[in-house]
């Protein structure tokens, strides 16, 4: 549905050019749960601006990759992938909302707090369906129940202060999803909200994709979310994809050691209790390295090859790939690159 | 702690400032026309009140640089004279509404509750005041020689000189009286920053240790809270300048602010709008010379907010 | 919300009073009488004239006969340079004319203000935002006396274009209007700028973004509103300072306004006049000031309405 091809996002500072995003590639297919994670800081949200041109610019520029969409009908009459990249600002607009929606972290700055919420819903099918006037308020207001709003009806008339953060969330998600898109990108759609809120928000954007050709991108720092969510895992430091494949594969026999040292600091329900492993050391500013692997100062397994060359790219069938230089990790079916 | 991090903040700002090409040059453009004003009365051959009525206007020349006035008095010398008393009305009036509104605002935001609630409602009620009005009332009514400011006035000053009656200390009674008018209608919304500042920083863990360790009120307000909520009050006293100086230029202009044999911007380019279109020059330098410097304060604390507060420019989150 | 509009008029009574009471022992107390001037009036001529005008009571009793009148028949009392006519006839005079000046001012400051603001954040940093802006600084750098000179000599006096003085056509209200508003537009301008700066950063103008609106309806349904707050808290202000640019601009294109008769009387030391101005002034800043809060509290539904 989605393919994202060695996507490069930088931002010149005062400190010089920080590559936020430095050769990301991944694709989310119909119908699958992608999750995204890795450490605050890495570049998780820029990958998700770049995908639909919001990077703020300047000081921000997508400098290379393509991100390509499907058409819309599947297998359609030899209709070729749009790429968001080269697309007009126009082209993109209406894949903004449209077909590929997206969900913020913050549900409580990410309302605009003048506009009623019935306003704000209606809007998006008001520039992408030209719906307007009643069937447009029907339509929110339905799509709002849809989300578990009770009162739909009179809920679009109340101001986002008026509302809990978890139901803001929801709004939200009846926001993007209105007009039935094909890729739902989520930032960090929890990590602002209470914990039992966390986990209605989760199990709610599970069932609506659920059954429905939805390709969800979700980004997060929490590997439990991901255990819950995902169908395949990209595991992102320093402004690159190190690991990525399916969730099982990567939860049961993680290849690259930062992903190692991610699943070791999880807490494990069976076993016993000991204090949890950490990872030492802070990550680098995102793209910060020159060369060579960009864990290698906090990798447990560094070699003096980590410092020099930059680590290759080993990949199976299954779609699971892992960029370090360990050798042990080619050694099963896996194919050097 | 707090201070480390205070100092790395303020050299950042500095940095910052540094970079603003335009607050720099303005810095500088300032510096040297206070500098201009401190000098060129002193080195002109001419005194800034020493008239040649046969001379009368003359357009400039190499004689008088900036021409004559009406009376044939070196212009450039009034000019940099009257640039003495427009600075020193900004500056000066700034501090008094700096002083009153730091305490006011100070006071209200550290003490907070219900005293704070009663002294902001006061400001609130002061802000609907038509003040220019009452300042014009007072600059009418009570600047004059046998009215009660001056017999104060008179009484201060006899503490300094021999003969405080001088009629030639009258137009400075006046200058100070403007002072302190202004200073006196333009603290509202300095009272309202600090509080603002102080209530935030109030409830900072540093402000806390000092109170457990017993620091004093006064200590803690004046040594801890207000270093710290220095940036926005800078901004703001910086951006206070112009304003005072234009109430003064308004002022003199009416005829209530500063008096013949003196001069300030306000009053040199009043009395030169008169007859602008003969003698274009008198209007001229001094309106330049006030709009510039305006000019530049108002680029100054432009460039201070922006390198205190570097939200506004983007680029960081 | 009418319990609020009605709180804060009944809250205007006695700030009006401070100020009424405030400027009435002040011009009286001042040295200095509204005759003064008349050098060869004779002591009795001035005794009579004194009576007349109810100035050799004592001060507390004239206190209450202007309150009571005040109160009690709207009535300021008689005009000192102008016989013959009341404080109350000069205002319903030249309250229109004052009112007519600020009003156009205003328009024309937020007409020119605001697009200019809006362009100016829009484009930030880039060569529009840094005309808009030296354009704005220009403005609040030239005071109104100095401005008007330079207009009428352009306009009247080499161009023929409008008038130089009075206010009786459209013609007439051209320049000063120009002279007036300019200056409140350059702030409005930059108040506008720095609003909108600060909303085009927020995450919900990201969300419109992400939604697939167009650029134009971002700035104009979800980042206007709130960049104008500023621009709405500063109207407040804003009037009282067109009220104090009217003083200049009156005097210079001698319009028959409130401002010019305010310093006008105010050097005369006629008392009633003082008074009856003051007061106009003042009830009308509490009252924009009333409606600026209304304004406010509907643009910004977060703001609850109490006091
Ligand atoms: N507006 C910006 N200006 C400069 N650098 C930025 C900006 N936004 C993001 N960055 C850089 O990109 C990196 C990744 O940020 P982000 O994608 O927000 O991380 P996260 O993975 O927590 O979502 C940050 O470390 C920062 O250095
Ligand atoms: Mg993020």
């Amino acid at each position: 549905m989605l393919d994202v091809r060695n996507l490069k996002t930088y931002f010149s500072t005062d400190e010089g050019e920080v590559r936020a995003v430095d050769g990301v590639s991944f694709a989310i297919a119909r119908g699958e749960i992608l999750c995204l994670v890795g450490e605050s800081g890495c570049g998780k949200s820029v990958t998700a601006m770049s995908l639909l041109g919001l990077v703020p610019s300047p000081p921000g520029r997508v400098v290379a990759g393509e991100v390509l969409l499907a058409p819309e009908q599947e297998g359609g009459d030899g209709a070729s992938a749009l790429d968001l990249r080269k697309a007009s600002e126009s082209e993109l607009r209406q894949v903004r909302g449209r077909r590929i929606a997206m969900i913020f972290q913050d549900p409580m700055t990410s309302l605009n707090p003048y506009l009623t919420v019935g306003v704000q819903l209606t809007e998006v099918l008001e520039v992408h369906m030209r719906m307007r006037g009643e069937p447009a308020r029907e339509r929110a207001a339905q799509m709002l129940t849809s989300v578990g709003i009770s009162d739909a009806e009179q809920r679009l008339n109340d101001y986002p202060h008026e509302m809990s953060g978890g139901i803001r969330q929801r709004v939200m998600i009846a926001m993007a999803l209105l007009c039935e898109p094909d890729v739902l990108i989520a930032d960090e759609p929890t990590t602002a909200l209470d914990v039992t809120i966390q986990a209605q928000i989760l199990a709610l954007i599970r069932q609506l994709q659920e059954g429905t050709g939805l390709g969800v991108l979700l980004i997060t720092h929490d590997l439990g979310v991901v255990a819950n969510m995902a169908d395949r895992v990209a595991v992102m430091y320093a402004g690159r994809i190190v690991e990525q494949g399916p969730v099982e594969a990567i939860f049961d026999d993680p290849k690259h050691p930062y992903t190692a040292g991610l699943l070791r600091s999880l807490p494990q329900l069976s076993g016993p209790c000991e204090t949890l492993p950490v990872i030492p050391g802070l990550p680098p500013p995102a793209g910060s390295t020159e060369r060579g692997c960009s864990f290698a100062p906090r990798c447990d397994r560094v070699m003096d090859r980590c410092w020099q060359q930059d680590p290759p790219t080993v990949r199976w069938g299954s779609g699971r790939h892992v960029v370090c230089h360990l050798d042990d990790i080619a050694t099963e079916d896996g194919e050097r690159r | 702690m707090a201070e480390v991090q205070d100092n790395s903040l303020r050299r950042d700002a500095w940095r910052r400032l540094k970079r603003n090409r335009a607050a720099v040059v303005s810095g500088c453009i300032l510096a040297v026309l206070t500098l201009c004003c401190v000098l060129v009365p002193e080195l002109s051959r001419w005194r800034y009140d020493e008239a040649n009525l046969a001379l009368g206007p003359t357009s400039p020349s190499w004689g008088h640089w900036m021409g004559t006035d009406y009376l044939g008095r070196d212009l450039m010398t009034r000019v940099f004279f009257g640039g003495r008393i427009s600075l020193a009305v900004g500056v000066v009036a700034t501090m008094v509404s700096f002083v009153i509104g730091v305490i006011y605002g100070g006071v209200a935001g550290y003490f907070g509750g219900r005293i704070d609630n009663l002294m902001m409602r006061l400001v609130d009620v002061m802000y609907t005041f038509p003040f220019l009005i009452l300042v014009i009332l007072l600059m009418v009514f009570f600047a004059g020689k046998d009215g009660a400011p001056y017999g104060v006035w008179v009484s201060v000053l006899g503490v300094f000189v021999a003969d405080p009656k001088d009629p030639a200390y009258f137009p400075v009674f006046q200058i100070v009286f403007v002072f302190a008018a202004l200073g006196a209608i333009s603290w509202l919304t300095m009272a309202r920053i600090v509080r603002g500042q102080v209530l935030t920083l109030r409830e900072q863990p540093f402000v806390e240790a000092a109170r457990t360790m017993g620091v004093s009120h006064t200590g803690i307000i004046f040594r801890h809270l207000l270093p710290n909520a220095l940036g926005p009050i800078i901004v703001y006293a910086t951006l206070t300048v112009p304003q005072v100086m234009l109430t003064e230029a308004f002022l003199s202009f009416l005829g209530l602010g500063t008096q013949e044999p003196l001069a300030s911007w306000g009053l040199l380019a009043s009395g030169g709008a008169e007859m602008m279109d003969i003698y274009p020059w008198i209007l001229v330098f001094p309106a330049v010379m006030l709009a510039a410097t305006l000019f530049c304060f108002n680029f100054l604390g432009d460039g201070l907010r922006d390198a205190l507060d570097p939200q506004i420019r983007g680029g960081q989150r | 919300m009418s319990r609020f509009v009605l709180r804060r008029v009944l809250g205007l009574v006695p700030t009006l009073w401070l100020v009424v009471t405030l400027v009435f022992f002040l011009v009286r107390l001042a040295p200095g009488g509204p005759f003064d001037a008349e050098r060869a009036v004779p002591p009795e001529v001035m005794a009579a004239l004194e009576a007349k005008y109810n100035l050799d009571a004592p001060l507390l009793v004239q206190y209450r006969d202007f309150l009571a009148d005040l109160v009690f028949r709207a009535d300021l009392g008689p005009c000192f340079k102008y016989p013959g006519r009341s404080v109350r006839e000069i205002i319903a005079l030249s309250l229109p004319v004052s009112m007519q000046l600020g009003c156009l001012a205003m328009v024309l400051a937020l007409l020119v203000g605001v697009p200019l603001g809006v362009v100016g954040a829009v484009r930030h940093n880039r060569a529009a935002d840094t005309i808009a802006m030296s354009v704005a600084m220009v403005g609040i750098s030239v005071p109104r006396f100095v401005l008007a000179p330079i207009l009428i000599l352009v306009f009247s006096l080499t161009l023929y274009w409008f008038p130089v003085a009075l206010w009786e056509s459209p013609r007439h209200m051209v320049l000063p209007v120009i002279c007036a508003g300019l200056p409140t537009a350059a702030y409005i301008a930059r108040l506008t700028r720095g609003g909108m700066l600060e909303v085009i950063r927020a995450d919900f103008i990201r969300t419109a973004r992400a939604k697939g609106l167009s650029e134009w309806r971002i700035i104009w349904r979800h980042a206007l509103r709130g960049g104008l707050l500023p621009v709405v808290s500063f109207l407040g202000p804003g009037f009282s300072g067109l009220l104090v640019g009217s003083l200049v601009v009156e005097t210079i294109f001698n319009i028959p306004g409130m401002g010019r008769y305010f310093v006008e009387a105010a050097l005369n030391r006629d008392y009633g006049l003082v008074m009856g101005v003051t007061l106009v002034y003042g009830s009308l800043l509490m009252v924009l000031n009333t409606a600026v809060d209304l304004a406010y509290a509907w643009l910004d539904p977060r703001v609850k309405l109490d006091g």
